[in-house]
């Protein structure tokens, strides 16, 4: 059994550098219970520092080994990263096989500067864990300052994952084909760096092509056109290239204002989820414990009373609800 | 809003050994009672911590089909010693083992033991979920 | 197959039957018996007639030593040369494989020829090409296998030995080149001996990265792996056999056997094909393919897999290929390995009764030799008291019964002229798959075949807990008692600061400057094989011979090969 520990004291150690403490603060912020609040609170004076770097694309695309391949890279230039690796949750049972990690590990198992963490995205739309922008608050007060965010390659994702990064990488291999007809629609618009990976597969060449035409239909209104890359993740190659590419998108960001715009979005995004949140919790309290709410769901059927006009009247009952509700806390 | 806490399992085992096929069936067992399952190949144990830390797992599940058992045990537990992980985490061990060294295994602080005929993957799953 | 007359006949035989059932008392009529399948998918009927293999030509089937070989290679084979035993063996120290390899002798274990086998197993660190003072092979060395990484391994395992005498096969897997260019270069500058002598099985298993999860070579470049095993074998070694025609993985990763024969197929062809951009002949190449199968409990299974192995390979060759010469054509089965998977760690003496069973099975289909594992396989590294049995098996078999009286004796038999054919078609059936999937480089590296064994052998473990599929005094008829413990070997863990203290030494005690000229070469010469091949086949293994000669150890070749051709390869 896990040992409790303070919240207080876990942060300390944080932000002392224990890998324990950043694992086990993961964990906490991940599950979404009332410790939430808490925990972010001491935590949020010491972020806001990290880089945060979103890689999406096709199952088997190279995500993973290409991610790894990064952080190697970055690791020995001297660079703090870590890694939050999504993969799908089972609907049914909730269990998950996480396997990015094991992309990973022959680069940055052992290396101590590579954190990794790897999530299930436990039910949430488009597969991008709810708690992600949580855990990657937590890694950046641990200091890292690049976070490496794997997502799951479908649709709904690759929106969420332009919500939380700062750049978003869209990674393509060859085997793809006529795929990449469907990415000129919508895809093709959340990327600022495009990775061709598995370059060293036949078809390559070609796909790469069509690739550079669909680039100009890409560029997001008012920002530059994305740039294509192409790797070969396994073999090493095109590592580098992908760093500056990145660089020069960080560079750019940075200038043209672009990264405080992203980032406020974030903000924004987040704060409203937080709200989103704590306005749900309340209201499942309020539909669970108040006696006016039983009474008001009652009136509807043995009084014959209008649902529309009994919801509006609830709500008036469920907003002084709220009210005394905070003023108790 | 309902608390979302899963029981985290790292199924893992040296990645010179290629005997796996039961392994992998084990993690999608785990996998199908609800648990969250982290499977890797290790090249040197202290990984092992490392990765258990960073993820912070419930249960360590290590397989040996063929070699290293002695050495990568008695390393990994005196690394969770070190860390303070020792009753935070349980060890699973599985693989050829005999008799004798399932006892050495216990005194060092290994949670269960898995030798070879006795019990099923399914037995595994039900003392990792325990 | 057979005339009108005769099928009309059995027609009529079998509307009598019918009639016959139809008229007793429904009572009387015993119910049908459930349907049943091989491991393969093939379904099976309760019995077989002359109808059944009226299709098949009788070219097809053919007497034994012709074509397609389907019944033998050879037109007399037991009566004259009994079936090779080519176990493996190999432990930590010098002195126990010694001891092991003598007693194998005395017991009358022969291979062909009556060569001694040397089937040595490596340690995993020597497997992965890591010398024992590196790290990562901490607590590994010596356990399962032996340490191999410099010239003085060779000296202390093989010095005294007759070298044209031995079948020798070190399973070093990925670090197969390295260490037989150790091998190599032991013979030929510290014995001053021909290594055109030497009959060498090079462990050409470059394609293992399809179903196991361990590291590889990404395909293409297994594919050269291999391709530099073979031409410098046949170019140096002429008595040598470097490709592999290797199943047995593929079944104890789950394949079931029909499945296993079509991945190993397709292996070889396209390793045969790399061979061809190299220059090399086919009818060259393919003669020098053994056969590594694997044998499960399922007796006729196995009989028809091996029987329409033989045939298929000889139909390939000749067809795809070209090949003419008679030796490329025949399928030589020379290592059939009974499943490690099949024995159980309950009530082990069963395992003698299941080892026997897929012995039987190898000898019914009349093939060269086999590796029969020992009875204690699951619960230790095999005493000498059963490695005794496995002997044994061997020469009872071949002995004390008429089992080799008679080529083929199955051969005619409607149900295993039928089976063949189908586990043939069913072989055939996967290859196609295979290529309407874009290939079979894309079905690997696209992780498919590995889904494709992973899923079959989930599907077992499944009916294993179901029960559906039996092990007796496993998951049917278990009583509990104690059974005999484990007896695991572990060795003593002074042999591995041995080994690393003389690696060490050897390290130290060498012309540096030459060792690093001759790693600079491997270096070049992967590199080529990396980035100009097909033109730049055959460099690595001689630039690898002079390393080894001027003292580098494997670990640092294996290295160098392994940074600069993309190892670390995981398909899927
Ligand atoms: N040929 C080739 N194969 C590659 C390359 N990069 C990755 N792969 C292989 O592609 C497969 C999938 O790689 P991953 O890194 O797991 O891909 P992913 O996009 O993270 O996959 P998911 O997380 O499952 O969506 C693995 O077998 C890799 O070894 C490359 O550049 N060339
Ligand atoms: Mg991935």
């Amino acid at each position: 059994m896990k040992a409790k520990q303070s919240i207080e004291d876990l942060v300390k150690e944080l932000l002392g550098g224990s890998v324990r403490a950043a694992g086990r603060l993961i964990t906490l912020v991940e599950a979404n219970d009332s410790l939430v609040p808490d925990i972010m609170k001491l935590i949020y004076p010491h972020s806001g520092n990290a880089y945060v770097i979103g890689f999406t694309g096709a199952p088997g695309a190279g995500k993973s080994t290409l991610v790894g391949k990064l952080a190697k890279l970055l690791d020995s230039k001297g660079k703090k990263v870590a890694i939050i690796a999504i993969d799908p949750s089972s609907p049914f049972t909730g269990g998950a096989l996480l396997g990015d990690r094991i992309r990973m590990m022959e680069d940055v198992g052992i290396k101590q500067n590579v954190f990794i963490r790897s999530l299930g995205s436990r039910g949430e739309m488009g597969g991008l864990s709810e708690a992600t922008y949580r855990v990657a608050n937590v890694l950046d007060a641990f200091g890292k300052e690049f976070i490496f965010v794997e997502t799951v390659g479908t649709g709904q994702a690759e929106i969420e994952v332009t919500k939380l990064a700062d750049s978003v990488i869209v990674v393509l291999s060859p085997g793809m084909g006529d795929e990449i007809q469907t990415l000129k629609a919508g895809t093709m618009e959340i990327g600022d760096i495009f990775v061709l990976n598995k370059a060293d597969q036949a078809g390559a060449e070609s796909i790469s092509a069509s690739i550079q035409t669909a680039l100009h239909w890409a560029a997001k209104h008012g920002e530059r056109m994305p740039t294509l890359v192409k790797t070969v993740a396994i073999k090493e190659q095109g590592i580098e290239d992908l760093w500056k590419e990145l660089e020069l998108h960080r560079a750019y960001l940075i200038e043209s204002g672009q990264l405080k715009i992203r980032r406020e979005k974030r903000i924004r995004m987040e704060v409203c989820k937080l709200m989103e949140d704590k306005l749900a919790r309340h209201f499942n309290k309020f539909t669970c414990e108040s006696p006016d709410f039983e009474q008001g769901i009652k009136e509807v059927s043995t009084d014959n009373k209008n649902p529309c006009q009994q919801a509006e009247i609830l709500l008036e009952t469920f907003m002084s609800f709220l009210k005394q509700g905070d003023s108790e806390k | 809003m309902e608390t979302k806490t899963k029981k985290r399992v790292l199924v893992t085992k040296s990645d010179q050994d290629a005997h796996e096929v039961s392994v992998r069936y084990l993690t999608q067992l785990l996998r199908d009672k609800g648990m969250e399952v982290i499977f890797t190949r290790y090249s040197i144990i202290d990984e092992v911590v490392k990765t258990a830390m960073e993820e912070d797992v419930d249960v360590i599940a290590l397989s040996f089909y063929s070699s290293g058992l002695q050495y990568d045990t008695a390393r990994l537990m005196e690394l969770l010693k070190e860390q303070g992980l020792k009753d935070e985490i349980k060890v699973v061990i599985g693989g050829t083992i005999s008799e004798g060294e399932k006892k050495e295994l216990i005194k060092i602080g290994v949670d269960e033991v898995f030798m070879p005929g006795v019990g099923t993957l399914l037995d595994v799953v039900e003392r990792v979920n325990a | 197959m057979f005339n009108d007359d005769t099928l009309k006949k059995q027609q009529i035989l079998e509307e009598q039957l019918m009639a016959a059932m139809k008229a007793m008392p429904a009572e009387a009529v015993p119910p049908p018996p459930p349907p049943v399948s091989n491991w393969s998918g093939i379904k099976l009927k309760p019995s077989y007639s002359p109808a059944d293999i009226k299709d098949i030509g009788f070219q097809e089937i053919g007497i034994p030593g012709n074509f397609p070989f389907v019944r033998s290679n050879y037109p007399f084979h037991y009566q004259v040369e009994p079936m090779h035993m080519n176990q493996g063996y190999g432990f930590a120290t010098t002195e126990e494989t010694r001891q092991r390899r003598e007693f194998l002798q005395q017991l009358g274990s022969r291979s062909q020829g009556g060569l001694v086998t040397a089937v040595m197993t490596l340690d995993l660190p020597t497997q992965r090409g890591l010398d024992p003072d590196n790290p990562a092979a901490r607590g590994k060395v010596g356990e399962c296998g032996c340490s191999f990484s410099t010239l003085d391994d060779f000296s202390e395992y093989f010095d005294g030995l007759d070298i044209t005498k031995l079948f020798t096969a070190l399973l070093a897997i990925d670090n197969a080149l390295p260490i037989n260019a150790l091998f190599a270069a032991y013979i030929r500058d510290r014995r001053k001996e021909n290594w055109a002598d030497m009959w060498n099985l090079p462990c050409n298993l470059f394609h293992h990265q399809q179903f196991w999860d361990a590291a590889g070579y990404p395909p293409k470049t297994a594919l050269k792996m291999s391709t530099e095993l073979i031409k410098w074998h046949i170019d140096n070694m002429p008595r040598s056999c470097p490709g592999a025609f290797d199943g047995y993985n593929l079944g104890e990763s789950g394949a079931p056997p029909a499945m296993e024969v079509a991945f190993a197929m397709a292996h070889t062809i396209a390793a045969i094909e790399e061979c061809q951009k190299v220059g090399l002949d086919p009818n060259i190449v393919a003669a020098k393919y053994l056969g590594h199968p694997h044998a499960c409990m399922n007796f006729f299974e196995e009989v028809a897999k091996l029987r329409a192995t033989r045939r298929l390979w000889a139909k390939i060759m000749a067809q795809r290929f070209g090949c003419t010469s008679p030796d490329a054509l025949r399928h030589k089965i020379v290592i059939a390995q009974t499943a490690g998977t099949e024995l159980t760690a309950q009530e082990i003496y069963n395992n003698i009764i299941r080892i026997t069973v897929m012995t039987m099975a190898g000898m019914m289909a009349d093939i060269e030799g086999m590796w029969v594992v020992s009875y204690d396989e699951a619960i230790s590294i095999p005493t000498e008291q059963a490695v005794k049995v496995c002997v044994r098996t061997y020469q009872i078999l071949q002995e004390e019964t008429d089992l080799p009286h008679v080529t083929d004796p199955l051969g005619g038999s409607y149900y295993v002229e039928w089976l063949t054919s189908e586990m043939e078609k069913e072989i055939l059936k996967i290859m196609d798959e295979m290529d309407k999937r874009g290939g079979y480089l894309k079905c690997w590296e696209s992780g498919w075949i590995r889904g494709q064994v992973q899923d079959a052998a989930f599907k077992r473990f499944k009916k294993l807990e179901s029960g559906e599929a039996i092990k007796i005094g496993v998951n049917k008829y278990r009583i509990e008692e104690t059974d005999p413990e484990a007896n695991i070997y572990r060795r003593p863990i002074e042999v591995e600061e041995k080994a690393i203290e003389r690696v060490r030494r050897y390290k130290a005690n060498r012309n540096q400057e030459k060792v690093k000229a001759a790693l600079e070469q491997v270096r070049i010469a992967a590199i080529k094989v990396d980035k100009e091949w097909p033109g730049s086949g055959g460099v690595l293994m001689p630039a690898l011979v002079e390393a080894a000669s001027a003292g580098a150890t494997a670990g640092e070749m294996s290295k160098i090969m392994q940074e600069n051709l993309g190892y670390g390869y995981f398909s899927g």
